[in-house]
């Protein structure tokens, strides 16, 4: 997003502007302006793209050749881009980007001309010219500004009297018509000649050497016969060839199409090709075959009476008929209606364009004389050029990966689910006002835009005109800019849409606990505590836990706490990081609460990060923090790594489950009293009464000892020692329990002669029912793991690892120091088969030195500063 | 002080020869005002700690200048209402300009307005085209819109400092003073909030624009604005919107 107001006020928009501040500065570094590029690229792409690599591949290389062809510039440049456009056929979006810079380097670097023969034709111009030019770069430049004022033609395969009668859409293109096949025919695929099928044959092979992509579908002479044979077939298909379509499927679209133009009362050939572009517009998306799927089952359902198609945002019934001023029976009156009245009147059927917005937006289109709906009807739509300062297809399709469905039909999909989406940048999604903060539909807001004449863009306009005697003053301002974005307030920042929404979910309260979420994991366990503690000592205080994930509270629902849970997840589970950690800032501030807790949230660290000092204003902050985490690459990271060092002036207390990451910490920034005064170790609360085993198991005769093995098949927990384990001890059996993450080492384990993959556990008790001859814990990273704690409820022998805080709840008898030395896991699992003794003594010794330190008045000392 | 003139007040701090456009823009539409209106105008620059280059074009404009030691934008357009001599205020940023019409239609706006009323009214051009690094056309908040929402100003700020209002406003609701060290900024943005809260009405004038120059070369200003705060105010709080009935519109 950009900082709309020179960073005064919008502070939250400004998020993302350094980087839109380094594009331009990159831009501006390297001198390519690029104006142009987005006709060349498929309209509006997202500004992001404009820092992409392939972007300024392609702005350094159009800019190199057009320098070259057309030193002057001037008028001939919408020529020039919509010619060299021809070189690539990709749809719209990163790869044209790509495939046009490939064929555009290539031809500045000396390569052939990547420019289609049907296009421009360099040698068959030098004939015409009656030139012999240095190569076909001059040829271009010669024909750009001399030839293409006298409206010759530079290619032989353009048959100007055959693409008007075959195109009778096009009677009203006053301008010259190769320049149409230029600019929209050839990208459309229509045909420019009947002989073009072997001249595209002939032209592959160049096409190829010159590294770039073939124009349209090569077609042999059968195949465009029945283009022409069934146009309105064809155009139902976005121009698609009809030959690999089978004939009775093409003549039952023909039928059926007839059957539709009958019932919407059509009589003339303009207003069936009419009805053919607009169907073949709204239906077409996709590959040739499933279009045909898509529209036939369309047109046949509404042929036997089934209800008219969703025609929006082409065609509205309800906005034509207000425009109209006729009360209609039904969509098809409307409908046939203004194809057979409507058009001629030009009265624009649908809120979702702005003629003066898309004239203004689309300079190619100055030669377009007829009615400029008309243009987007039968092309805009499918090129994506947005038809309103607020609507941005091409953004919306590369913001939501929309696939094959047209980006607008997707939005208003996504909108009638109620999911909030945006169409275009920096705008919506729009709320309405007021405490219930539903969704206005982009139809309403945009019908409420014309009503309150907003974003005036006519030429006539005082806005416009204002803008035009501004530029006067500073030229730098552009009366004409495509790269300009649109918006209004309050829709211009992300986070209002979730304002009031939030606002009603947490309310009012006087302490604050946000977590990530809350399930049964060990954290929660502490979070259990920590509101038993609130609630005692706060005992008229409205606490509630505000979670940016799901909610389980099913075990804090036995405690009987009063603590409200409010989960955000439905809400803001799909809103970007900047915005949940700005509603994080705004509900702890909004709240009014007197004390937050952060117990493991990320939008709250970022808030805190960010804005601590201004929370403090008005509450007490306190963190809980637990081991630290590792990235993919193996480097240190989680909530501790990245806050603590910033979040620490802000902070009252951070409490640390472990003696292990208050060192960690101390070692990182130095032990001063500062940190000394703001940091506090507390342990979770635990019932080390000891557990029952399991009846013994049904041991079958070659088991051998069973060693348990519990936790996560993931990095951190190192099954793949686990493995190297298992191979040196074939005389046990390994039951491994819980939830394979990684693919590879479970495929390992499991190949294992002597492992035994038991699946999910709810409870540790599950895994010491079976009475394993010992517990096997290899941990790379850790704070406290629960997991250990419950382990030494059960009289079962512990083997594990001595990470992080491990040794604080394990007594020395059942460390591993050396974490990658498996012999000594071995070893030890072996000395716990033999004699088990010693080991359940040594951890009897340390659950009764826990029982003195893992109970409630403990914990309630460790978090009194709260 | 009073005569209902206007006081087109210009505050500049290191802002150079991008001075000359914005007091061109200015001249052309107090001219506009004048072709149609009697009502004087003046032209107060105030520089806060200029740079040599803005003092010496600002001293080559012809309005009456004023100099101040503040370090604060706020600041420095208090120094300059303080300095001005008429009842009401037009501010401009040295780098922005105003459209043509700016002048004509707000004073015709206020003109509609009851003189009672007209010391407690803003008005604000309705749209804001942001130029230079980037280029966006942003329509400023409307409280006649159906849409506008009192919400929104936890969010971000409806109307930035361009406002054309009587002196009184400034005088009983100073700018404050930003405070980066403890992360507060945008002044405007509070004052928009404290306005709100006390009943000042804010109004667009339709059909006008001020363009908003956003330079490339100020990232390193913007990363420190960005994590700061306006002064907190009743509208932050959850309390105020079940208190006032207010979670809408104004």
């Amino acid at each position: 997003m950009l900082d709309i107001d020179e960073g005064r006020g919008d502070y939250f928009m400004a998020e993302s502007a350094s980087r839109d501040d380094r594009a331009a500065a990159s831009a501006e570094a390297t001198r390519i302006p690029a104006p142009i590029l987005p006709f060349l690229i498929g309209f509006d792409m997202p500004a992001a793209v404009d820092s992409s690599d392939q972007y300024q591949r392609l702005a350094e290389f159009y800019y190199e050749l057009r320098n070259s062809i057309i030193p002057e510039g001037g008028a001939q440049e919408y020529v020039f881009a919509a010619v060299v456009r021809n070189a690539a056929s990709a749809p719209p979006g990163e790869r044209r980007i790509q495939s046009l810079a490939g064929a555009l380097e290539n031809w500045a670097r000396g390569g052939g001309s990547p420019i289609p023969s049907d296009i421009f034709d360099a040698a068959y111009y030098s004939e015409l010219a009656g030139q012999d030019f240095e190569d076909e770069r001059a040829a271009l430049s010669h024909w750009l500004q001399k030839g293409l004022g006298e409206r010759v033609v530079p290619t032989r395969t353009f048959d100007a009297e055959f693409y008007v009668a075959a195109n009778p859409d096009l009677s009203a293109w006053s301008n010259w018509i190769f320049l149409h096949y230029v600019y929209h025919g050839r990208p459309e695929g229509r045909l420019p000649s009947p002989a073009y099928a072997s001249a595209r044959e002939a032209e592959s092979g160049e096409a190829d050497r010159a590294g770039t992509e073939a124009g349209p579908d090569s077609r042999g002479e059968e195949a465009w016969a029945p283009v022409l044979s069934a146009p309105m077939v064809s155009r139902l298909l976005g121009y698609a060839p009809v030959d690999r379509i089978e004939a009775a499927v093409v003549e039952r679209m023909s039928r059926a199409f007839d059957g539709s133009a009958r019932r919407l009362g059509l009589r003339t050939e303009i207003e069936r090709h009419l009805l053919a572009g607009i169907l073949g517009q709204l239906f077409g998306q996709g590959e040739t075959g499933e279009r045909a799927e898509v529209v036939l089952a369309i047109l046949e359902a509404w042929g036997e009476g089934g209800r008219t198609p969703d025609l929006l945002p082409l065609f509205d019934p309800a906005y034509y008929a207000e425009a109209a001023g006729i009360a209609f029976e039904g969509p098809d009156a409307a409908f046939g209606h203004w194809l057979r009245e409507g058009v001629g009147k030009r009265i624009v059927p649908t809120p979702f364009f702005d003629p003066d917005f898309y004239a203004g937006r689309n300079p190619d289109l100055a030669g377009w004389q007829d009615w400029i709906f008309l243009h987007y009807a039968s092309h805009g739509f499918r090129e994506g050029r947005p038809p309103d300062c607020f609507v941005n297809p091409s953004w919306i399709r590369m913001r939501y990966a929309t696939g094959s469905v047209s980006p607008l039909q997707f939005y208003l999909a996504e909108e009638a689910a109620g999911r909030p989406v945006q169409p275009a940048p920096n705008v919506g999604p729009f709320r309405r006002a007021g405490s219930s903060g539903e969704l206005l539909t982009l139809r309403d807001f945009l019908i409420l835009r014309r009503k309150r004449g907003l974003f005036p863009f006519g030429p006539d306009s005082e806005l416009q005109a204002e803008i035009r005697k501004a530029a006067a003053i500073e030229p730098r301002i552009k009366v004409v800019d495509q790269a300009r974005l649109f918006t209004l307030k309050p829709f211009d920042s992300p986070l209002y849409p979730y304002l009031t929404a939030v606002q009603q979910r947490v309310g009012e309260a006087d302490i604050l606990v946000y977590r990530d979420s809350v399930t049964f994991g060990g954290v929660d366990r502490v979070l259990l505590f920590t509101l038993r503690y609130l609630e005692q000592k706060y005992p008229e205080a409205r606490i509630k836990v505000v979670s940016f994930g799901p909610v389980d509270s099913r075990q804090f629902t036995r405690h009987h706490l009063r603590t409200e849970f409010v989960a955000l997840d439905a809400l803001v589970g799909n809103a970007e990081a900047t915005v949940r950690r700005e509603l994080a800032f705004d509900s702890a501030l909004g709240s009014g609460a007197h004390t937050i807790v952060n117990m493991n949230c990320g939008p709250l660290w970022d808030a805190i990060q960010i804005y601590g000092r201004r929370l403090t204003e008005r509450a007490r902050l306190f963190a809980f923090m637990f081991c630290d985490d590792r990235d993919v690459f193996g480097n240190v990271d989680g909530y501790p790594t990245r806050y603590a060092l910033d979040c620490l002036p802000f902070l009252n207390k951070i409490f640390v489950d472990s003696y292990y990451l208050r060192d960690t910490l101390r070692a990182r920034f130095g032990d001063s009293s500062f940190l000394r005064s703001r940091l506090s170790v507390f342990r979770t609360p635990f019932d080390f009464r000891l557990r029952e085993l399991g009846a013994p198991r049904p041991a079958p005769s070659n088991e051998g000892p069973v060693v348990a093995w519990a936790g996560r098949l993931d990095r951190q927990k190192r099954p793949d020692l686990l493995a190297a384990i298992a191979q040196l001890m074939p005389e046990a059996t390994f039951h491994v329990w819980g939830e394979p993450v990684l693919d590879r080492l479970d495929l390992r384990l499991s190949s294992l002669a002597n492992v035994r993959m038991m699946g999910l556990f709810d409870d540790l008790s599950e895994v010491m029912a079976l009475a394993p001859d010992a517990f096997l814990y290899t941990s790379e990273w850790d704070g406290i793991p629960t997991i250990l704690l419950m382990a030494m409820m059960h009289d079962v022998p512990i083997v594990a690892s001595a990470a992080g805080g491990v040794p604080e709840v394990l007594p020395e008898t059942s460390l591993v120091r050396g974490l990658e030395d498996v012999p000594e896991y071995v070893a030890r699992l072996r000395a716990a088969f033999e004699a088990p003794e010693p080991l359940l003594e040594a951890q009897a010794g340390k659950r009764d030195q826990l029982r003195n330190l893992h109970n409630f008045d403990v914990f309630s000392w460790a978090v009194e500063a709260i | 002080m009073g005569g209902g003139g206007i006081s087109v007040v210009v505050t500049a701090h290191r802002e150079g020869t991008l001075l000359l456009p914005t007091f061109q823009s200015a001249k052309v539409s107090a001219e506009a005002l004048a072709r149609r209106s009697e009502v004087p105008v003046e032209f107060v620059i105030s520089l806060d700690r200029p740079d040599a280059e803005t003092q010496a074009v600002a001293a080559s404009l012809p309005g009456r200048l004023t100099t101040c030691d503040a370090g604060d934008p706020g600041a420095n357009r208090l120094h300059a209402v303080a300095a001005a001599r008429h009842d009401f205020i037009a501010f401009l940023d040295g780098d922005d300009l105003w459209s043509s019409n700016w002048l004509c239609k707000a004073w015709d706006l206020m003109q509609v307005i009851e003189p009672g009323h007209r010391e407690t009214c803003m008005l604000h051009p309705e749209y804001n085209l942001i130029f230079g690094a980037h280029s966006m056309l942003v329509r400023q908040g409307d409280p006649e819109d159906p849409f506008f929402d009192l919400t929104y100003l936890r969010s971000g700020n409806y109307w930035d400092a361009l406002s054309f209002c009587h002196r009184r406003i400034y005088e009983e609701f100073p700018f404050l003073p930003n405070d980066p060290a403890n992360g507060i900024a945008h002044e405007d943005f509070h004052l928009s909030c404290v306005t709100v809260l006390n009943g000042v009405e804010h109004l667009l004038v339709p059909g006008t624009v001020h363009f908003k120059r956003r330079r490339g070369d100020s990232v390193s200003v913007k990363a420190e604005e960005r994590s700061a705060r306006p002064r907190f105010t009743e509208l932050n709080f959850y309390g105020f919107y079940g208190r006032s009935g207010k979670a809408a519109g104004a």
